[in-house]
Parts: C-alpha cells; structure tokens; sequence
C-alpha cells in the first residue's frame, strides 16, 4: 500500500493538517499569483484576459488542492506550492512593473 | 501508486462530501425551486393574476404608470422577468422635492395596473438563499458558499477517480441491499447526471467569480471599478436641462425587439420629462443563452438611437453563457423540466452521499447501541438537513396562506416560520432515537406538503380544482407538485419505517452494564 | 412532437447498451447473447445516440438541442436503469 495511504489511514493529523492548509489557504495564495499570470499573458486585450484567467483560476485551485492529497511526500508539496507561488508572483510584480495596470 | 492515488481521492472525497454536503444539500434544492421561482411567486401571490401582454405594450403601460405616480424623477426602471413573471417590477429614484418615504417601488400586472399582492418574498426567497444565504451579510454567506461550490468541485473530480467501475456499474440500481444499494443510488444519481452536476457545480463558482478571485481583474487594472465600468455600463442621469415631453416607448421597445430579433426585458428612463431624457432597452434575460443582456441607447425626446453595447469577446461570451447555463432563465419547457429533474438528480446524489457514510459506518460500530458521538451528530444532521429543508419549504408555503395578508413585515414573517421550521426538525432529530426521528421527520414532510393545496383551496379562489377547469397550469401544476412531493416524502416514510421494523442485525448480547440511555 | 422521439431514442439508446453488458443480458432477456451480437447492441445503441444528438441541434438549434439530448439521455439512461432494477429484482 502505498505511503500516501498509510499515512491518511494512522490518523495521523498533522499530516492532514498540513496537507489541508496546503489544499486550501497556501492553494488560494498560489492559484491568485497563477491567475494574475495568465491574466496578464493571455491574448485578447485587458478586460478578457482578465475574464479568462479568471474563469480558469477555479480548475487550477481544484487541481491543487487534489494534488494536496494525492502526493506522497508533504515537504515536496510545500516546497513546490510555496516556489511556484514565489516564481508567479515575482512574474507578476515585472509584468506590472514594466507594462503598468489600466 | 495507483491504488494509492485512488485512495487517497476516496478519502478526500468522503471528508470533502461529508463536511460540506448538508450545506450542498440546501444549496441544492433551494438552487433547483429556483427553475420554478417565477411560478412559486405566482403562486404565493395569488391576488395577481397576470394577463399576457406583449413586451412593448406592457412597458409602455409601466411608463403611463409611472408618469402618473413618479413624475418628477430623476430614473425609472421597469423589468420584467421574462414571458413566465406575473408582471412587471418597477423601481424609480424620487426627485430631491419629494418627500423622504415616498415609495420607490411597486408591481404591475401585465395590463399596467398596480398588483395588489400580498406582501411576500416568493420563490425569489429560496432563489437567493441558494447563495446568499439568510439572516448572515451576503459578503461572508457567499464565502460559505463559494467553499461549499469548490468542496463539490473536489468531490466530483475525485469521486470520479475514486469510481472504479464507472463504466462496469452504469446501470447499477441494486434495491433491498442496505449499503450497496445506497452506494448503488448515489453512484447513479451523479454518474447518469454527471453533465449536469460538473456544469452547474463549475458555473455555480464562476456565477460569483470576482467575489473568490478578484485578482485576475487586479492583475490588469489598478482600479477594479474601470473594469467594471467597461464591462457593465450603468449611465447615470445627466443634469436636468429644462422639461420636454417624454418620446412614445413602446415604438422604441418594438424597434430594439426587432433589432436583435429577441424580447427586451427592461426599461430604464433617464430623467424623464426632462431634455436630457434617455431610454435604455436591453434583452429579456430569457432571450440568450449568455446572460449578459444587449441594449440600446435612444434620446429621449426625439426618440433617435444614441448607442448601443453588445458584449463581445470569446472570454465574455464564455462567461455570459457559463452563468446562463447555470440559471437556465434561456429555457424552454421542456429543457426547464429537465434542468430541474436534474438537480433532483443533484439533491438525491448528496442526501445519498451523506446517508451512505452512517449505513457504512454503523455496520463497522464497537457497539451499534452507543455509536460514538461523530456518528451520532452526522445522523442528527442527516436528518436536520435532509428531512428539515423540505419540510420548512412546506411551511414557506402554508405560512403564505395562513398569515394574514394585510399587514407589514408580512414577508420577514413567513420566512422566519421557514427555518423556525427547519430548526425544529433538527430540534426533533436530537431529542429523539434517530430511527424514529427518521420516519417521524419524513412523514411530517409528507403531511405538510399534502396540506398545501388544502390549504390552498379553504383560504383562496384558486384551488386545483379550480385551476384544472380554468386551464390555469401554473397553480394547477403547483398544487399537484406538491401532492407529488407529499407522496414521494410518505414513500420514504414507511420504506423507513418497515426497514427499522424488519429484524435488524443489532447486537443480541448486551454487555454487562446498565441498558444505554435512548440517545441513539 | 420532437421532445417524446428524442426520448425514446435516447432510451432506446441506453437500453441497447446495457443489453451489450453480458452481467446485465441475463436480467433483461433471459440469456447471455453472442459476443458478436453483443458488439451489435453496443454500436447501434452509440449511433442511435448519436442521431438523436444530431436530430436534436438540427431542428432546436444547436445550443439548446446539445442541452436537451444531453438531459434526454439522462432521463433515457434512467429509464433504462430502472427497468433493469426491476427485471433483476424478479429473478
């Protein structure tokens, strides 16, 4: 059986505490950094890409908070949540630094 | 891996299903009356009864309305909601001399003539609840809600990984076998529904989009009022010029219909009388499967077109038609039954959901006579939830015929008796054993639902008797619904009841203690 | 009127493709049938769907035709469902 398995059966609840704050509070911060990167990549001018990342943002946050659960190691999952929330959010902060906002 | 994989989305989607699927279950039955809430406020508001008019005579009688009882203001607005509202709903902004509590709403029937209903909230009541909640600011009710709508997302995505045998099972409907048959029915009742379950649940989310994920609009504008501006255009009244005649309205109305070669569903009159008077018509919200309406612009004196906006971009239109498939306001009759069939589908795969976790896990108790408090609490809940809401809907509707009708806060009143209703029911289920509590619960449901057309027909004209012969199909079909429901709730009753009286496989040997207390 | 055909094309639909599951052939006829039948009921059961799809967008346009097969089809794999229930209940 796998690890991933062992582990949400022990009860042990630090592990779903910490794979539940993963799925949803660091998630939220994650997929909001992601939506503002699509928001500003996509084509179509402002107003829809902003629709688009928009409508989009609920199937990542969805996928993520999956992943939360389905992962074997919780270290790698925070470390990788808290890097790509970290890269987007710096893309972000250049996108807007040079192109400026409406 | 795999088997882990599957696992482990089995295990989030039971906490996922569970935590939330008392909330989904309002959300869901609320959400699927909302197909019929134009015909449930009809209903309760029996005193009006709405004579078909076309859209452009019907508006043109509003704005005669109004030139009489609001004529110094500075902004009319008439709605209709569509060809099924009885009548049409009109708000109006008083000019700065009339007096502070002058009223600034009112409804018409569909010849022009104020309806004089009953004060009440109808089937918008439980139209709005389904995501604003009740007695909680909206701001936070559509959080929960919101958090409800992505937990459902979760359980769908992970309850179809979880089901193994999706194709196998298909059409599985195993009766009279406890646990499997539970798990037959839920199964069932999401995967022949799943089209509609994955839609309503997805466009449910992107209904309220911006109140969860404001940040894609944050990312390109620094002032999130410019991007609603652009995307919503609410003009406001110009300063008044000097008084000129108002232009006809119901030309400029049967202009905009032929425009777009669908109904308008709206008026609204900038300054009217006034030079700078304008007309806006936009699209009925039953003309389009895009809810976002097209309108256009005319002078208001000359009657000469000045504008007009048609939303446009693939993400929009995406958008518009995601929350129009949610509302389902484009539907004809028969795609309207089916969306409602369909949530019943939705409300039958959650009560399922929830029933199947205390089948599964009372077969795995220590002591099935003193389940342990979890268990108890999720059967209490059970019960609250499932037998509570309809049974308070029925009250929703005996309270709309049994309050008297004159009088204010008419409305507040029938909906505190809603979850005075509920909360009762959930009372109920904890002071009694939950096998009782059950049978007990669904058969007041039953009771209650059946008493409504009796009701009904003592306390107005309008009873099914009449409704049949007079071929008035929106009561008639009303009332026959709920003796429908009432059945289907009694069905239920004494299934339960039968199924507790069978020999059940209860513990013979009782441990040597005191016999537990009736808790359970 | 084109909602009841659609109906009962999306039963008749569903109920080829249950009668293509060998577990389910027993409950609904009495017997198991060939294989090659079997891939028979499974491919006229999906074309039958599939002009009931196609009826449905031609003559209610295509947005609102798509929704109701979509609905239909629900409603006839219920149908189906339920007389399957039944059938298997009675053996």
């Amino acid at each position: 059986m796998s690890r991933a398995v062992e582990i949400l059966h022990g009860a042990a609840w630090r592990d779903v505490a910490a794979r539940a704050l993963a799925a949803v509070p660091l998630n939220y911060a994650v997929t909001s950094a992601l939506t503002m990167l699509i928001a500003r990549i996509l084509p179509g001018g402002a107003q829809q890409a902003s629709v688009g990342a928009t409508l989009l943002s609920f199937l990542i946050f969805a996928g993520v908070a999956m992943t939360a659960f389905a992962v074997r190691s919780v270290s790698w999952l925070w470390a990788g949540l808290i890097a790509t929330g970290v890269a987007a959010g710096l893309a972000d902060w250049c996108f807007i630094a040079w192109g400026g906002r409406l | 891996m795999k088997n882990g994989f599957r696992q482990s989305m089995a295990w989030l989607h039971t906490w996922t299903g569970l935590l939330l699927g008392w909330l989904l279950f309002a959300i869901f039955v609320t959400g699927t009356s909302s197909y019929f809430q134009e015909e449930i406020t009809a209903w309760m508001t029996p005193e009006v009864r709405s004579i078909p008019a076309d859209a452009p005579t019907s508006f043109a009688a509003a704005t005669r309305w109004l030139e009489r009882e609001a004529p110094g203001a500075s902004e009319w607005s008439v709605s209709s909601a569509g060809k099924r509202a009885a009548g049409l709903q009109l708000y109006w902004v008083n000019g700065p001399d009339a007096p502070a509590d002058a009223p600034t709403d009112a409804r018409l029937d569909g010849a022009g003539r104020k309806a004089d209903a009953r004060e009440t909230r109808g089937g918008d009541f439980l139209y709005r609840f389904h995501y604003n909640l009740h007695y909680i600011n909206w701001y936070w009710a559509r959080w929960i809600v919101g958090i409800a709508a992505m937990a459902m997302l979760v359980a769908i995505f992970s309850g179809i990984v979880t089901h193994k045998k999706i194709i196998a099972d298909f059409f599985l409907l195993r009766l009279g076998k406890g646990q499997r048959s539970w798990l037959d029915a839920h199964n069932v009742s999401s995967v022949l529904f799943l089209p509609f379950i994955l839609m309503i649940t997805y466009t449910g989310l992107v209904s309220l989009a911006t109140h969860y994920m404001p940040w894609g609009i944050a990312a390109n504008y620094a002032d999130e009022q410019k991007f609603f501006d652009t995307t919503f255009p609410w003009p406001a009244p110009a300063e008044k010029a000097g008084p000129a005649p108002l232009t006809a309205v119901a030309p400029l109305v049967e202009r905009a219909e032929r425009t777009w070669g669908a109904g308008a569903g709206s008026v609204r009159i900038l300054n009217p009388g006034d030079r700078t008077a304008q007309v806006i018509v936009s699209t009925a919200p039953d003309a389009n499967m895009s809810v976002r309406p097209r309108s256009l612009t005319f002078d208001g004196v000359t009657g000469k077109l000045v504008s007009a906006h048609n939303p446009s971009g693939a993400a929009t239109a995406t958008e518009g038609t995601m929350i129009g498939l949610h509302a389902g306001r484009f539907a004809s009759s028969v795609l309207r039954t089916l969306y409602f069939l369909s949530g019943l589908a939705g409300c039958i795969m959650v009560a399922s959901g929830l029933i199947l976790w205390t089948v599964k896990r009372r077969a795995k108790l220590a002591d099935p006579d003193r389940p342990h408090f979890g268990f108890r609490l999720v059967e209490k809940l059970n019960i609250g939830a499932i037998a509570g809401l309809p049974f308070a809907m029925a009250i929703y509707f005996l309270a709309n015929r049994l309050l008297p009708v004159e009088g204010a806060g008419r409305s507040d009143r029938e909906i505190a008796a809603f979850f005075i209703a509920w909360g009762a029911v959930f009372v109920w289920a904890a002071a009694r054993p939950s096998a009782r509590a059950w049978v007990e619960a669904l058969a007041a449901v039953a009771m209650s639902f059946a008493l409504v057309p009796v009701v009904n027909a003592f306390t107005t004209d309008r009873s099914l008797v009449t409704s049949l012969i007079a071929g008035d199909w929106v009561f008639a079909g009303f009332d026959t619904a709920m003796l429908v429901i009432a059945a289907g709730f009694g069905w239920a009753a004494s299934k339960v009841l039968r199924r507790s009286a069978s020999p059940r496989t209860t513990s013979g040997k009782r441990p040597a203690r005191s016999p537990s207390a009736e808790a359970a | 009127m084109i909602h009841f055909l659609l109906l009962v094309l999306a039963t008749a639909g569903f109920g080829l493709l249950c009668l293509s599951r060998e577990r389910h052939q027993r409950d609904l006829i009495g017997r198991k049938l060939p294989t090659r039948t079997g891939h028979y009921a499974r491919w006229s059961g999906l074309a039958i769907l599939a002009i009931a799809l196609l009826l449905a967008g031609s003559r209610l346009g295509w947005g609102a035709g798509t929704l109701e097969w979509l609905g239909l089809a629900s409603v006839g794999a219920v149908l189906t469902m339920a007389v399957l229930s039944r059938r298997s209940m009675q053996r």
